[in-house]
């Protein structure tokens, strides 16, 4: 009898067991999801952890050693790399031709970008699928995810406008490519345009946010972490790109009301007596109040990313000869600017790379976590100023940049700015802005273009500085040669057309 | 006396039939120091670099070579006489380009042999010109020469051995490559074990040469 059981029940007993057990053998990687469960079976958290990736998707290849705060400071004489693997961050960067074909040198800060937009467009599909609390989220958290996630979309359309300027970019990128076929090109105004309405579009869903945020925001963003408080960096943003409009597009009036109401709604401070000398009765808070505004976070913990730009032997990074050549003396016969003195030290220069010599290091980024600026308090009162100069207001343009010169650079205050030719108010804005700015993102490539002050204008501006006569100065990046190929286009293609 | 002689004749090719999304580069530094496109109907190893031409840039992205040997051709040999025997192990690499990126970092130097004229047009001519990185990847290698000696019983049985051979070896003996070839060893690849992306060169050391006395003995 028992050996019947074992013989034929056993073997029935086992089957069953297993039939029953092994529905699905297939078990995920449960650190690696795949994209298909998050836009099918959106849940609270997978949301929650897709919007923290965002940010941590903005900050990739930029405080690269040779991301967009290198590479842009190479092409606006801000800094050299002298890295030695690679002779192209000279001959390549300086030399030229730009190569849309280098994936580091002309074909870079474009895969990055179009990852983390890729990245806001998968969190945003997935928000309109997801379902109410509890597995989902209520509407006003949705409202909240929506409007960070645009925001930081918006950013990084603006950091790939930055480069690529009047050879456009591709704004519908959320698509199947598969079906839908790849994104067209649209022109440079057009990109504004878009980054605008993304900007706006999401202050609209951070009024409806409610009172908190449903995630944790990183602590590039302390002072920012509500909506109310997050629609305040939003608007700085909105600022920076009006008054870039104002200048590139000639858009006048209508992108100067834009960029007044949006500094007038960001987190800019202005000082009620632009006379006041407050860096040297209280530096700290002077320094403080200047800095204040978002970052990108860095950091050294496992599978973290570090701040690359810490480089205070210039081992790579080093500082463009004009920034203490272009500098001024605090007072006759006194230190140099002060931004220079704190942003700057001189180290020995070792043997010229490819002819370029340079004895300056930076001393911005102490270490392998110190963030990077998005946008300061710094840059909120130049772009006032330059609202002031633009509007015609140039008494209310030089007293801000007066105030930039005595709190951030201690220097003396330029009598007779305020009846200058504008001209030579411009050229002073954009010297205050270079030292202001310096290293925290292509800041003076990106103003002398928009001022057309590239290149050198008889008895006004002497252009962007070379070192050598073989140092060319470029206007804009090209297109990487994969996104040329996609379209059957030839490498370095002008898809705008020509 | 006996001698077996062995030859092996190796040639392979590819293409690619179907490729479900459109072309794209992998491997190397970049198109103006040279890169493998995989491109349907085109071989799986094809180098494409900057060619000069009439285009708004001054140069396009074309093939310029292919990582693919023509044909690859051993030959063993082993000669037995007496107590004397001679092995040689011989390889013919026929074809394939290489791209040689070491000669462009003594180009930068101003090291080469031929600076500063012939490689003074070369690094003018960088960033438009890939072609002149590339090389042939020819060789002839004489891998392994081994003479070996089978000791009489004689010598050994006093230690209660089987048998005792005594040999001498040499590998890596001789390279010999082809005329357009300026490095020292065409066997190479820059970014270690690829599937595609071999036969880049930078500054990599050559396989030593090495001699190695061997004493086998059984028991």
């Amino acid at each position: 009898m028992t050996r019947h059981l074992t013989t034929t029940a056993l073997p029935l007993l086992l089957s069953a067991l297993l039939a029953t057990a092994c529905q699905d053998l297939n078990v995920p990687d449960l650190n690696n999801p795949a994209i298909d469960d998050l836009q099918k079976n959106p849940t609270r958290t997978r949301v929650i952890d897709a919007t923290q990736g965002v940010f941590i998707g903005a900050r990739q290849n930029i405080a690269a050693f040779n991301g967009y705060v290198s590479v842009m400071g190479v092409l606006g004489r801000e800094s050299y790399n002298f890295d030695a693997g690679d002779p192209r961050f000279i001959t390549e960067l300086l030399g030229g031709p730009l190569d849309g074909g280098s994936p580091r040198f002309g074909g870079n800060l474009w895969n990055e970008r179009f990852t983390n937009i890729r990245n806001a467009n998968i969190v945003l599909n997935a928000l309109v699928v997801l379902g109410d609390k509890p597995i989902g989220m209520s509407d006003a958290e949705k409202e909240g995810v929506r409007g960070v996630v645009k925001t930081l979309q918006a950013l990084d359309f603006l950091l790939v406008v930055n480069t690529r300027d009047t050879l456009g970019a591709p704004i519908d990128v959320n698509r199947d490519v598969i079906t839908g076929g790849l994104a067209p090109f649209v022109s440079r105004d057009q990109v504004f345009a878009h980054i605008g309405r993304e900007l706006d579009s999401a202050v609209a869903h951070l009024k409806l946010a409610g009172s908190a945020f449903a995630f944790a925001l990183p602590p590039g963003f302390t002072g920012f972490t509500t909506p109310t408080t997050f629609i305040q960096f939003n608007r700085a943003l909105k600022a920076r790109v009006s008054i870039y409009r104002v200048t590139l597009l000639n858009c006048d009036l209508p992108c100067l009301g834009e960029a007044l109401t949006a500094l007038d709604s960001s987190f800019l401070s202005l000082p009620a007596d632009t006379l006041n000398f407050k860096a040297a009765v209280d530096p700290t808070g002077t320094a403080a109040m200047l800095a204040r505004g978002v970052y990108y976070d860095f950091g050294s913990g496992s599978g973290d990313l570090t701040n690359a730009l810490d480089d205070p032997t210039g081992s790579k990074q080093r500082g463009h000869p004009s920034l203490r050549t272009q500098a001024e003396a605090q007072f006759p016969g006194g230190p140099l600017d002060q931004r220079f003195l704190n942003k700057v030290a001189t180290i020995p220069p070792g043997q010229p790379r490819l002819g370029h010599t340079s004895d300056m290091a930076f001393n911005i980024y102490v270490s392998a976590t110190t963030p990077v600026p998005i946008i300061r308090n710094e840059e909120l009162l130049l772009l006032r100023a330059e609202y002031e100069l633009a509007f015609g207001n140039q008494p209310g343009a030089a007293a801000l940049i007066n105030y930039i010169r005595v709190n951030s650079g201690r220097l003396q205050p330029r009598a007779g700015l305020d009846i200058a030719p504008t001209d030579t108010v411009i050229n002073e804005l954009l010297r205050q802005r270079v030292y202001s700015l310096l290293f925290e993102g292509g800041h003076r490539w990106i103003d002398a273009r928009r001022y057309d002050r590239l290149y050198p204008i008889t008895g006004v501006w002497p252009g962007l500085p070379n070192e050598l006569v073989s140092d060319n100065v470029f206007k804009l990046m090209p297109i990487p040669t994969d996104e040329c190929s996609a379209r059957s286009l030839p490498a370095n293609c002008t898809p705008l057309g020509p | 006396m006996s001698l077996l002689l062995r030859s092996i004749f190796f040639s392979n090719s590819s293409k690619i039939v179907e490729l479900p999304v459109p072309a794209f580069r992998t491997g190397g530094f970049g198109t103006n120091l040279g890169q493998f496109l995989i491109e349907q109907g085109k071989s799986a190893t094809q180098i494409v670099g900057n060619v000069p031409d009439a285009s708004p840039a001054g140069f396009s992205v074309q093939p310029i070579g292919d990582a693919n040997p023509d044909f690859l051709w051993s030959f063993v040999g082993d000669l037995t006489v007496n107590r004397f025997s001679l092995y040689a192990l011989a390889e013919w690499q026929h074809g394939g380009q290489l791209v040689n990126l070491t000669e462009f970092i003594y180009d930068l130097g101003g090291t080469t042999v031929d600076c500063p004229t012939a490689c003074g047009q070369r690094l003018a001519a960088f960033g438009k010109d890939t072609r002149q990185f590339i090389q042939s990847a020819t060789y002839f290698k004489l891998r392994e020469v081994t003479l070996g000696y089978t000791l009489p019983a004689s010598a050994y049985s006093w230690t209660g051995a089987r048998d005792a051979r005594v040999s001498v070896s040499g590998r890596n003996l001789l390279v010999v490559t082809g005329d357009k070839y300026t490095g020292m060893d065409p066997e190479v690849s820059n970014f270690g074990n690829q599937p595609v992306a071999r036969n880049i060169e930078v500054a990599q050391y050559p396989r030593s040469r090495s001699f190695w006395f061997t004493l086998s003995v059984g028991f």
